[in-house]
């Protein structure tokens, strides 16, 4: 509250005259959330992909306007020109032409990942490309700083808006304006609509649809830029996380207008803004209310909203009218495999599993098998992944956020001395209990808000709860023991290794077992339609609340885990949601529904990027011990840093995501039926007559 | 004594637009009732108030005498009120016997975490004896192991109405299940049908275009046109009734 609103006495007039002052304050900061929320709007109307990349693309745009202005002393208007016209229409080209273009018939939800991939890779791609360094303080868009022009006052009330905040207030109006002309007004703005709901349709009107959605992705992209350029100044530094966070109060916008209302965005972005301002003010500066609610509000809002509003609940995904022209999907690999080849897959698979452990405990050296121990750890969060989202059929973008809660459960019970086994199950329970309360709700929304709503969770607890010391137990991470028992040490890697192992593998049989039983039927009838499960007696509610619930307790007991493992529960370093990003990709990368997946990609996350670091390091040892080398050669081998290695893997990582909206089962589900296909084939030409696919599909149709 | 099925004054409006209004309907044991109308009367819409996919906005549904009201779809399933749906509607990635099998363990609740983790998910005894009879029934034994995306139109709604006998329902809803299907598969359908009435375990609630289709199974037939029921009674008579004849070729059906 302001020291002049607080000597007045408080009267009616006053209060209402504080109403307003705080109003205006809000309306700056309500733009910036209408300026994302349009921007997602107009993405998603006209692409139909929710594209939550939008913050990747904006951050990007920011980032080299930064350095054009900052480090290069570009002038404003070229700097603005690159920044936002060329940067962002490239980026939007791109995007189309490279990616989207080939999903235009593909599900929501290849949509959605890819653009979780997006998300994932594209921040890492910018800091590689602009330099690591710290970028303080953002140049804002509009140089003017002289903040008193803008300063009125009427009656007791003063309003104060400085140059940025007007700048984003005019973008905001004329960008508002501008989209609902162009979809009111235009016959371009109609067929962007079609687009998204049969391009096959839409093509066999004659409208040329490649030129049209390439059209909207310039166009949204343009706008994620100047979204980035304006709201840069925000933050003290230039981060990309700041960007994702916003998110949720531009998603909060999107629901008010049903994903798909320009001006329905708009509004709620503003009223957004407003709230927060009247909040800010109005409560009391010191209360526990006010400091847990402010940070809170969008989080707040945006589970309100999805709870609440009736059109989300009741909401239908869009489906093409032409959509029934589609193949079915490929049957999974296990459908298509003669039983011989059963028998000999299953050989081989012991054969690599003893392989493994034979080769991290004679073979491989500490730093390895260190590596790989953690890799296991990490698989059995993965684990819950698959159950979750490949078996259950939720997207959740909170797996990694139950691991945080799991480690952290784990931690606080070691400290009351109970030993560390029965923590990691004190602590899977915990993240269980969380998941039931957080699941309850979240599971009856359809497919796309559920992953918005996971989304809002996992930021929430990162923004606001990770601070609370009863939730991370103070400022430095608590220590966490590796276990003993009955006498035998697990206090050294290689044991512990072993240790992690068995728990993966007691976990991966469970999670076979549900899918291919009962609950893994019940779940695939509940995925192909509610109505039709229902019809027959399933409760789908109950079937998809249950996995949540094991999804966030197994999540829980691998955060514990892997607390044990690195001997802290250490949320910005091992859990963070930008992290639990990148292990969702590599597992629907992978493969969501198969359990080879899970133990891969876990050991993938730590292998991948100490293989990419030697890879990097290698010409810097070469330039150190051949300095007599020619100076061409010395020049490309000095151009390799080692400290590319971790962004790099991040970019693969998310990358490999783009390879979802083709292979929808994952690449190893993928390679493993085409390589079935290619031995019977072979088996088959040599023996002609002989073993032909137990079940009698036509293995000989075309791909 | 009490019919099997009550329906009384059910009313629905979607977005202002009356969809059903106080339309009344009654199903006794073991009979096969007709609910025919031209498209958008509302047949689809009062099956999934019945079967509680919708909240009518007014109205009583009884099964035997007891109010079913504000129970979900997937209780009144367990109660014995199985459906099919116009638009097929079947699980993806699921052989036929599949189906049958996890309609068979849903109603009976016989599946569940417990019975996956310690290992005894496969069928048992009595669950594939109960399968192979009602494949027998409806002639899908042949195709049992074969994917039910694979299988043509008319076969798939002969999966869905497998599907749904599997729940041992009292009560039968089935939309329209010869549409789409050529001659002999309606001929099948019909036959199919015939075989479930037979077994005087079932009463079915059928909607249908098809004429002599209804004529041939059903009992009775309410007509709905624009959400009203304007008729009921005896097929043949109903059939008859100049009202029904105007409502129905005046559609051209
Ligand atoms: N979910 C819905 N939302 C809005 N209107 C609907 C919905 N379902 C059906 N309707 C409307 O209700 C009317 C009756 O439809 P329906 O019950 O499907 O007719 P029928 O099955 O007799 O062809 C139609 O005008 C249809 O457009
Ligand atoms: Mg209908």
């Amino acid at each position: 509250m302001t020291a002049a609103a607080a000597v007045q006495p408080v009267l009616a007039a006053g209060a209402v005259g504080d109403f307003f002052e705080y109003a205006v304050r809000g309306i700056p900061f309500g733009c910036v959330y209408a300026l994302l929320a349009v921007g997602l709007v107009l993405n998603y109307k006209t692409s139909g992909v929710f594209n939550l990349a939008f913050a990747a693309q904006a951050y990007a745009s920011a980032a080299v306007f930064y350095v054009v202005r900052k480090e290069h002393e570009w002038a404003l208007v070229p700097a603005a020109l690159l920044s936002i016209v060329v940067v962002g229409a490239a980026l939007g080209f791109l995007l189309d032409y490279a990616l989207y273009r080939h999903q235009r018939t593909a599900s929501p939800l290849a949509k959605l990942v890819t653009s979780l991939g997006l998300l994932v890779a594209m921040p890492e791609m910018v800091k590689l490309a602009l330099g690591p360094g710290v970028k303080a303080n953002p140049p804002p868009l509009w140089t003017v700083r002289r903040t008193d022009d803008f300063l009125w006052r009427v009656g007791g009330s003063r309003f104060v808006l400085d140059a940025g905040q007007i700048a984003t207030v005019l973008a905001t109006v004329f960008v508002v304006i501008g989209l609902t002309l162009l979809f009111r007004r235009t016959a371009l703005g109609l067929q962007m609509r079609a687009v998204v709901e049969s391009p096959r349709l839409l093509r066999l009107q004659g409208v040329d649809t490649d030129r049209v959605a390439v059209v909207s992705w310039i166009l949204s992209s343009m706008l994620a830029a100047l979204v980035g350029v304006l709201l840069a100044p925000l933050f003290a530094q230039l981060t990309s996380l700041d960007f994702f966070t916003l998110l949720v109060a531009a998603i909060a916008a999107c629901v008010v207008g049903n994903l798909t209302s320009i001006s329905g965005a708009f509004l709620g972005g503003l009223a957004l803004g407003i709230l927060q301002a009247e909040l800010a003010g109005f409560l009391p500066t010191d209360s526990v209310v006010a400091n847990g609610l402010r940070p809170s509000l969008p989080f707040v809002v945006l589970f309100a909203l999805l709870l609440i509003r009736q059109s989300v609940r009741s909401a239908r995904t869009v489906t093409d009218p032409l959509a029934g022209v589609d193949p079915p999907p490929d049957p999974p690999p296990a459908d298509i495999r003669p039983a011989w080849m059963t028998t000999a897959t299953r050989a081989f698979a012991v054969v690599v599993i003893v392989a493994g452990f034979a080769l991290c405990a004679w073979v491989f050296d500490d730093y390895w098998v260190g590596l790989i121990a953690a890799g296991v750890c990490l698989a059995v969060v993965m684990l819950s992944i698959v159950l979750t989202t490949g078996v259950g059929g939720t997207i959740s973008l909170c797996q990694c956020t139950f691991a945080a809660i799991g480690a952290l459960a784990t931690a606080q019970l070691t400290q009351h001395d109970v030993p560390v086994l029965v923590a990691m199950v004190g602590g899977a329970a915990v993240a269980a209990a969380v998941g039931a309360v957080l699941g309850f709700p979240v599971i009856r929304l359809p497919g796309i808000y559920a992953a918005l709503a996971t989304l809002a969770f996992a930021l929430f607890f990162e923004g606001v709860l990770i601070n609370l010391s009863w939730v991370s137990g103070g400022d430095t991470p608590l220590r966490v023991p590796r276990p003993t028992v009955l006498g035998t040490s697990f206090l050294a890697d290689r044991p512990f290794l072993v240790l992690a192992a068995a728990v993966f593998a007691v976990a991966g049989v469970a999670v076979i077992a549900l899918r291919e039983g009962t609950t893994g039927r019940f779940l695939d009838a509940v995925r192909t339609s509610d109505t039709a499960a229902s019809s027959v007696g399933i409760n789908p509610a109950r079937t998809r609340l249950v996995v949540f619930v094991l999804g966030a307790g197994l999540a829980g007991l691998g955060g514990g885990l892997v607390a044990s493992f690195s001997g802290q529960a250490n949320y910005s370093q091992s859990f963070t949601f930008f992290i639990g990003l990148v292990w969702l990709v590599l597992v629907i990368t992978a493969g969501s529904r198969s359990v080879q997946a899970a133990i891969i990609s876990g050991i993938s996350f730590f292998v991948f990027p100490a293989l990419l670091d030697r890879l990097f390091t290698w010409p810097v040892n070469f330039v150190d011990t051949n300095p007599g080398a020619p100076p061409w050669l010395l020049d490309i081998m000095g151009f390799f840093k080692p400290e590319w290695a971790q962004g790099v893997a991040f970019v693969l990582f998310g990358l490999g995501a783009l390879t979802y909206a083709k292979h929808p089962e994952g690449i190893i589900a993928a390679q493993t039926s085409a390589s079935i296909r290619r031995t019977v084939r072979f088996v088959e030409r040599r023996r002609p007559a002989a073993t032909s696919p137990s079940n009698g599909l036509d293995l000989e149709a075309p791909a | 004594m009490t019919a099997l099925l009550e329906a009384v004054g059910i009313t629905k409006v979607y977005d202002g637009m009356a969809a059903l209004t106080d339309v009344s309907i009654e199903v006794d044991t073991a009979e096969l009732v007709a609910l025919i109308g031209p498209n958008g009367a509302g047949k689809t819409t009062l099956f999934d108030c019945l079967s509680g996919v919708q909240r009518a906005d007014a109205g009583i549904v009884r099964l035997e005498g007891r109010e079913i009201e504000g129970l979900a779809p997937h209780e009144r399933a367990r109660m014995g009120i199985a459906r099919t749906f116009q638009r097929i509607e079947l699980f993806t990635g699921m052989t036929v016997r599949d189906h049958l099998l996890v309609a068979d363990r849903a109603v009976r609740r016989s599946g569940g975490l417990l019975r996956d983790l310690t290992g005894r998910a496969k069928p048992d005894a009595g669950e594939r004896e109960r399968c192979d009879e009602v494949l027998e029934l409806v002639g899908l034994a042949d195709d049992a192991d074969r994917p039910a995306h694979a299988l043509s139109l008319g076969r798939g709604r002969v999966v869905e109405l497998a599907r749904a006998l599997m729940c041992r329902p009292r009560l039968l809803f089935l939309d329209e299940p010869s549409s789409g299907l050529d001659r002999t598969e309606t001929a099948e359908m019909a036959g199919v049908l015939e075989r479930v009435m037979e077994q005087g375990a079932t009463a079915i609630l059928l909607c249908e275009h098809d004429v002599p289709f209804v004529e041939r199974l059903a009992s009775r037939t309410y007509v709905l046109d624009c959400g009203r029921r304007i008729a009921a009674g005896p097929t043949r008579d109903v059939l008859a009734d100049p009202d029904v004849r105007a409502a129905y070729l005046g559609q051209g059906v």
